[in-house]
């Protein structure tokens, strides 16, 4: 019987081999190119008459612009809006690659840490260049606490840096973590459910409930990764 | 009827304006409704990742400076106290998030 962890197997679908590195593009690739391109397709249609009434496909790419402008507004400030198309494109991949991973049979590039970390250390990089930019090394002050008396700061500015250090770790464990225990339990179960015959209607069930569950958490996931992504930013245009 | 009645624009406008009302004061809520495990999960997560961090720190400064075990178990402290750093950040966050709602 196939193993619950089969379906996170990255399989080459095309070899491709350059200087000993191993470039092939992956079912894992595949998927990622299939989110660009219906992330794409449905944010073209839906632009494309610019209808003062909008249609259904006009009113799901309008209600997916106000619902991250307003996240932004809401998490990072006004001045965060600068940053829309990143924080946008981020939201959409991963929610798109949450929810494309809900089809039975296809791969979910969201359940691997390495694609999960690699989107965090790059919100981390640019969050950090940003604060930078804007502050020069006053940009510093982040890690000194307001309010703490000096005394204490050989402690604490050490506990900020590392805290601020370890952000993309929880950022990207975050949403790796839920996506793979979330498609482990359903296939567990799914399992049971073939195992055990004519009462495998019970696990059958649980499915379902799973199933609508797992449709929640990949939204959520995809929210919270982007809310956080709002919540650093701001950090680094406000500092405190 | 000969001409537009001013006492009907003026009720429409009052009628207008407690709709607006209402709509205002009806409370917001946010597109995403957590769960109290779901908050506990995330400020889980933020500890042990620091503790991770904090790991992974200290083991490769052991390693570049041959100082094994005591950075290790330095950061190791430093990390758990970073993640309970984040963690409260987190849910202060969260509690600030359901007082405006």
């Amino acid at each position: 019987m196939a193993s619950p962890l089969d379906q996170f197997i990255i399989k080459p679908i095309i070899p491709i081999e350059i200087a000993g590195a191993d470039l092939s593009f992956t079912n894992s690739a595949l998927w990622m190119a299939i989110s660009v391109a219906a992330i794409y397709t449905l944010v073209m249609l839906g632009t494309r008459q610019a209808a003062l009434v909008p249609g259904r496909l006009q009113s799901v790419v309008e209600l997916s612009y106000e619902f991250v402008a307003s996240m932004i507004r809401d998490n990072a400030g006004r001045e965060g809006m600068k940053y829309f198309p990143i924080i946008f494109s981020l939201f959409m991949f991963i929610l798109f690659g949450n929810m494309l991973g809900m089809i039975p049979g296809s791969f979910t590039f969201t359940s691997h840490i390495i694609v999960t970390f690699f989107m965090a250390a790059c919100v981390f990089v640019t969050v950090t260049v940003i604060g930078f930019m804007k502050h020069g090394l006053h940009f510093l002050t982040l890690f000194t606490p307001p309010g703490a008396p000096k005394a204490i700061w050989p402690l604490l500015v050490p506990v900020e840096i590392l805290s601020y250090c370890v952000r993309p770790i929880s950022l990207s464990v975050r949403l790796f973590c839920n996506m793979l225990a979330g498609l482990t339990m359903m296939k567990v179960f799914a399992t049971f459910a073939v195992a055990l015959g004519i009462f495998g209607f019970a696990p059958l069930l649980i499915i379902i409930a799973l199933t609508g569950l797992k449709i929640l958490v990949a939204f959520l996931q995809a929210y919270i990764f982007t809310v956080l992504t709002c919540v650093y930013l701001h950090d680094s245009l406000h500092l405190h | 009827m000969s001409g537009p009645d001013p006492e009907r624009f003026d009720a429409f406008d009052a009628r207008l304006k407690k709709a607006r009302e209402q709509r205002q004061e009806a409370p917001e809520r946010g597109a995403v409704d957590r769960s109290g495990m779901g908050t506990g999960l995330q400020a889980g997560i933020d500890v042990v990742a620091g503790v991770i961090g904090g790991l992974l720190i200290g083991w490769a400064l052991d390693r570049w400076l041959g100082t094994s075990p005591v950075l290790l178990v330095v950061f190791l402290f430093l990390g758990a106290a970073a993640g309970t750093r984040n963690a409260f950040r987190t849910l202060q966050r969260l509690m600030e998030e359901g007082d405006r709602r």
